[in-house]
Protein backbone atom coordinates (compact mmCIF):
# COMPACT_ATOMS: atom_id res chain seq x y z
CA UNK A 1 0.00 0.00 0.00
CA UNK A 2 1.62 3.51 -0.81
CA UNK A 3 0.21 7.16 -0.90
CA UNK A 4 -0.15 9.07 -3.96
CA UNK A 5 3.09 11.39 -4.74
CA UNK A 6 2.66 14.33 -3.51
CA UNK A 7 4.96 17.89 -3.97
CA UNK A 8 7.14 19.32 -1.13
CA UNK A 9 9.19 22.13 -1.37
CA UNK A 10 11.74 23.11 0.94
CA UNK A 11 11.18 26.55 1.98
CA UNK A 12 12.69 29.05 4.00
CA UNK A 13 10.02 29.26 6.54
CA UNK A 14 10.36 25.25 6.87
CA UNK A 15 13.87 25.90 7.72
CA UNK A 16 13.39 28.48 10.10
CA UNK A 17 10.54 26.64 12.21
CA UNK A 18 13.07 23.84 12.08
CA UNK A 19 16.27 25.64 13.77
CA UNK A 20 13.57 27.38 16.37
CA UNK A 21 13.74 23.59 18.02
CA UNK A 22 16.48 22.05 16.58
CA UNK A 23 19.35 25.10 16.72
CA UNK A 24 20.65 27.05 13.49
CA UNK A 25 21.44 24.48 10.78
CA UNK A 26 24.88 24.08 8.36
CA UNK A 27 23.03 21.55 6.29
CA UNK A 28 20.20 20.46 6.81
CA UNK A 29 20.05 16.75 7.68
CA UNK A 30 18.56 13.11 6.63
CA UNK A 31 15.54 13.68 9.73
CA UNK A 32 14.52 16.99 8.12
CA UNK A 33 12.46 15.23 5.78
CA UNK A 34 10.36 13.40 8.73
CA UNK A 35 8.52 17.07 8.59
CA UNK A 36 7.26 16.38 5.30
CA UNK A 37 4.62 13.81 6.69
CA UNK A 38 2.36 16.97 7.49
CA UNK A 39 1.96 17.29 3.34
CA UNK A 40 1.33 13.83 3.19
CA UNK A 41 -2.08 12.17 3.46
CA UNK A 42 -1.47 8.91 4.70
CA UNK A 43 -4.50 6.47 3.94
CA UNK A 44 -4.12 3.81 6.54
CA UNK A 45 -4.57 3.73 10.45
CA UNK A 46 -3.28 2.29 13.18
CA UNK A 47 -5.71 1.11 15.90
CA UNK A 48 -4.42 3.29 18.67
CA UNK A 49 -1.05 5.46 18.63
CA UNK A 50 1.88 4.35 17.25
CA UNK A 51 5.17 4.38 19.22
CA UNK A 52 8.78 4.84 17.59
CA UNK A 53 10.77 1.81 17.87
CA UNK A 54 13.68 2.63 15.11
CA UNK A 55 14.24 4.99 12.45
CA UNK A 56 16.62 4.96 9.41
CA UNK A 57 17.20 8.46 7.29
CA UNK A 58 19.33 8.30 4.49
CA UNK A 59 20.07 11.54 2.02
CA UNK A 60 21.63 10.69 -1.04
CA UNK A 61 21.93 14.36 -2.06
CA UNK A 62 22.52 17.78 -0.35
CA UNK A 63 18.83 19.45 0.74
CA UNK A 64 18.22 22.77 0.32
CA UNK A 65 15.68 25.45 0.40
CA UNK A 66 13.93 26.02 -3.26
CA UNK A 67 14.41 22.17 -3.88
CA UNK A 68 11.02 20.01 -4.59
CA UNK A 69 10.60 16.48 -3.58
CA UNK A 70 7.85 13.69 -5.19
CA UNK A 71 7.43 11.84 -1.66
CA UNK A 72 5.50 8.76 -1.56
CA UNK A 73 4.65 6.77 1.83
CA UNK A 74 4.65 3.04 1.40
CA UNK A 75 3.72 0.57 4.33
CA UNK A 76 6.25 -1.95 3.33
CA UNK A 77 5.62 -4.52 6.19
CA UNK A 78 2.73 -5.09 9.23
CA UNK A 79 3.53 -7.91 11.39
CA UNK A 80 1.18 -9.22 14.09
CA UNK A 81 2.97 -10.76 17.34
CA UNK A 82 0.61 -11.95 20.42
CA UNK A 83 -1.08 -7.90 20.74
CA UNK A 84 1.33 -6.38 19.56
CA UNK A 85 1.59 -5.03 15.25
CA UNK A 86 4.36 -3.67 13.88
CA UNK A 87 4.62 -1.61 11.31
CA UNK A 88 7.72 -0.98 8.68
CA UNK A 89 6.74 2.56 6.38
CA UNK A 90 8.94 4.16 4.13
CA UNK A 91 9.04 7.81 2.80
CA UNK A 92 11.18 8.42 0.25
CA UNK A 93 11.24 11.65 -2.04
CA UNK A 94 12.06 11.57 -5.67
CA UNK A 95 13.76 14.83 -7.75
CA UNK A 96 12.00 16.71 -10.54
CA UNK A 97 14.03 13.82 -12.94
CA UNK A 98 12.91 11.19 -10.71
CA UNK A 99 15.87 10.34 -9.13
CA UNK A 100 15.78 9.09 -5.24
CA UNK A 101 17.01 11.36 -2.84
CA UNK A 102 15.99 10.95 0.29
CA UNK A 103 15.04 7.42 1.90
CA UNK A 104 13.22 7.72 5.70
CA UNK A 105 12.37 4.01 6.72
CA UNK A 106 10.10 4.07 10.29
CA UNK A 107 9.49 0.75 12.08
CA UNK A 108 6.26 1.93 14.60
CA UNK A 109 4.67 -0.70 17.33
CA UNK A 110 1.15 -0.37 18.39
CA UNK A 111 -0.08 -2.06 21.25
CA UNK B 1 42.74 8.26 16.25
CA UNK B 2 40.37 7.43 19.40
CA UNK B 3 37.36 10.73 18.63
CA UNK B 4 34.55 10.82 21.50
CA UNK B 5 32.42 13.50 21.86
CA UNK B 6 29.34 14.17 24.92
CA UNK B 7 26.92 16.23 25.28
CA UNK B 8 24.38 16.36 27.51
CA UNK B 9 20.39 17.93 26.18
CA UNK B 10 17.23 17.67 28.00
CA UNK B 11 13.86 17.41 25.82
CA UNK B 12 11.39 20.01 27.33
CA UNK B 13 7.21 20.21 27.34
CA UNK B 14 8.07 23.09 25.39
CA UNK B 15 10.46 21.52 22.31
CA UNK B 16 7.54 18.52 22.31
CA UNK B 17 5.28 21.14 21.40
CA UNK B 18 6.82 22.75 19.11
CA UNK B 19 8.08 19.85 17.71
CA UNK B 20 3.93 18.94 17.74
CA UNK B 21 3.05 21.75 15.49
CA UNK B 22 6.24 21.82 13.14
CA UNK B 23 5.46 17.77 12.51
CA UNK B 24 1.89 18.08 12.74
CA UNK B 25 2.15 14.91 15.16
CA UNK B 26 -0.26 15.54 17.56
CA UNK B 27 -0.50 12.00 18.98
CA UNK B 28 -1.75 12.35 22.23
CA UNK B 29 0.89 10.38 23.91
CA UNK B 30 3.11 12.90 23.49
CA UNK B 31 1.02 16.18 24.66
CA UNK B 32 -1.73 14.26 27.50
CA UNK B 33 -0.76 13.07 30.78
CA UNK B 34 -3.87 10.97 30.83
CA UNK B 35 -3.41 10.25 27.33
CA UNK B 36 0.18 8.63 28.26
CA UNK B 37 -0.45 6.88 31.96
CA UNK B 38 -3.71 4.99 29.24
CA UNK B 39 -0.42 3.71 27.65
CA UNK B 40 1.06 2.57 30.37
CA UNK B 41 3.65 5.86 30.54
CA UNK B 42 4.34 7.66 33.81
CA UNK B 43 4.65 11.20 31.73
CA UNK B 44 4.21 12.09 27.89
CA UNK B 45 6.36 10.76 25.94
CA UNK B 46 9.19 12.72 23.46
CA UNK B 47 8.75 12.43 19.83
CA UNK B 48 11.37 9.97 18.42
CA UNK B 49 12.58 12.69 15.73
CA UNK B 50 12.46 15.41 17.89
CA UNK B 51 15.30 12.88 20.19
CA UNK B 52 16.95 12.30 17.11
CA UNK B 53 17.23 16.06 15.70
CA UNK B 54 17.75 17.17 18.99
CA UNK B 55 21.16 14.32 18.59
CA UNK B 56 22.62 15.53 15.42
CA UNK B 57 23.97 18.57 17.70
CA UNK B 58 27.07 16.26 18.67
CA UNK B 59 27.76 16.07 14.61
CA UNK B 60 28.47 20.21 14.26
CA UNK B 61 31.74 20.08 14.98
CA UNK B 62 31.76 17.47 11.50
CA UNK B 63 29.26 19.71 9.73
CA UNK B 64 31.10 22.77 10.73
CA UNK B 65 34.14 21.93 8.58
CA UNK B 66 32.00 21.14 5.28
CA UNK B 67 30.71 17.29 6.13
CA UNK B 68 27.42 16.35 5.44
CA UNK B 69 25.57 13.58 7.28
CA UNK B 70 24.46 11.15 4.51
CA UNK B 71 23.01 8.58 7.00
CA UNK B 72 21.50 8.52 10.44
CA UNK B 73 19.71 5.56 12.24
CA UNK B 74 17.89 5.25 15.49
CA UNK B 75 17.05 2.85 17.83
CA UNK B 76 14.03 4.10 20.61
CA UNK B 77 15.30 1.63 23.49
CA UNK B 78 13.38 3.41 26.25
CA UNK B 79 10.92 6.30 26.66
CA UNK B 80 12.10 9.55 27.01
CA UNK B 81 9.68 12.00 29.39
CA UNK B 82 9.35 15.20 28.93
CA UNK B 83 12.28 17.45 31.43
CA UNK B 84 14.65 14.38 30.89
CA UNK B 85 18.02 15.00 31.25
CA UNK B 86 20.19 12.97 28.10
CA UNK B 87 23.59 12.35 28.19
CA UNK B 88 24.65 11.76 24.61
CA UNK B 89 27.57 10.10 23.27
CA UNK B 90 29.33 9.81 19.80
CA UNK B 91 32.08 7.54 19.30
CA UNK B 92 34.22 7.22 16.30
CA UNK B 93 33.64 3.64 14.91
CA UNK B 94 35.80 3.53 11.70
CA UNK B 95 36.42 6.31 8.94
CA UNK B 96 37.25 5.59 5.23
CA UNK B 97 38.24 7.49 2.72
CA UNK B 98 36.16 10.57 2.86
CA UNK B 99 33.20 9.22 5.31
CA UNK B 100 33.29 9.12 9.34
CA UNK B 101 30.97 6.44 11.07
CA UNK B 102 30.01 7.66 14.66
CA UNK B 103 27.77 4.91 17.45
CA UNK B 104 25.53 7.28 19.03
CA UNK B 105 24.44 6.36 22.34
CA UNK B 106 21.74 7.96 25.04
CA UNK B 107 22.10 7.20 28.80
CA UNK B 108 19.12 8.46 31.57
CA UNK B 109 20.41 8.16 34.35
CA UNK B 110 22.97 5.50 33.50
CA UNK B 111 19.82 3.40 31.40
CA UNK B 112 20.49 3.22 27.87
CA UNK B 113 17.74 4.81 25.94
CA UNK B 114 18.64 5.53 22.44
CA UNK B 115 21.19 3.67 20.45
CA UNK B 116 21.73 4.71 17.04
CA UNK B 117 24.94 5.03 13.95
CA UNK B 118 25.64 8.47 11.93
CA UNK B 119 27.59 8.42 8.82
CA UNK B 120 29.44 11.72 7.84
CA UNK B 121 30.69 12.54 4.32
CA UNK B 122 32.75 14.99 2.64
CA UNK B 123 30.92 16.68 0.09
CA UNK B 124 33.64 16.00 -2.70
CA UNK B 125 33.21 11.83 -1.08
CA UNK B 126 29.32 12.32 -2.18
CA UNK B 127 29.69 13.56 -5.88
CA UNK B 128 32.34 10.88 -6.31
CA UNK B 129 29.98 8.11 -5.08
CA UNK B 130 27.09 9.42 -7.53
CA UNK B 131 29.25 10.18 -10.40
CA UNK B 132 30.54 6.61 -9.98
CA UNK B 133 26.89 4.85 -9.57
CA UNK B 134 25.74 6.90 -12.89
CA UNK B 135 29.18 5.57 -14.47
CA UNK B 136 27.75 2.12 -13.40
CA UNK B 137 31.37 1.69 -11.65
Amino acid sequence: MKTEKTLVTITEEMVLNYEVIFGKQNKLPPTFPMIFYRYINVPWDYKTAPIHRKQTCVCHSELSIGESYHCVVTLDQVKQKGKYMFYTQSLVGYNLEGSECFRCVSELVVH
Amino acid sequence: MCVRISRTLTITEEKIKQYAFLSGDFNQIHLDQKEAERYKFKEPIAHGMLTMGLTLEIASSFTEKGMRISTYEMQFIKPIFQNDLIYIVAKKKKQDYGSIYLEITGRKQNELVVRGELALERLSSIHFNNATKESGM
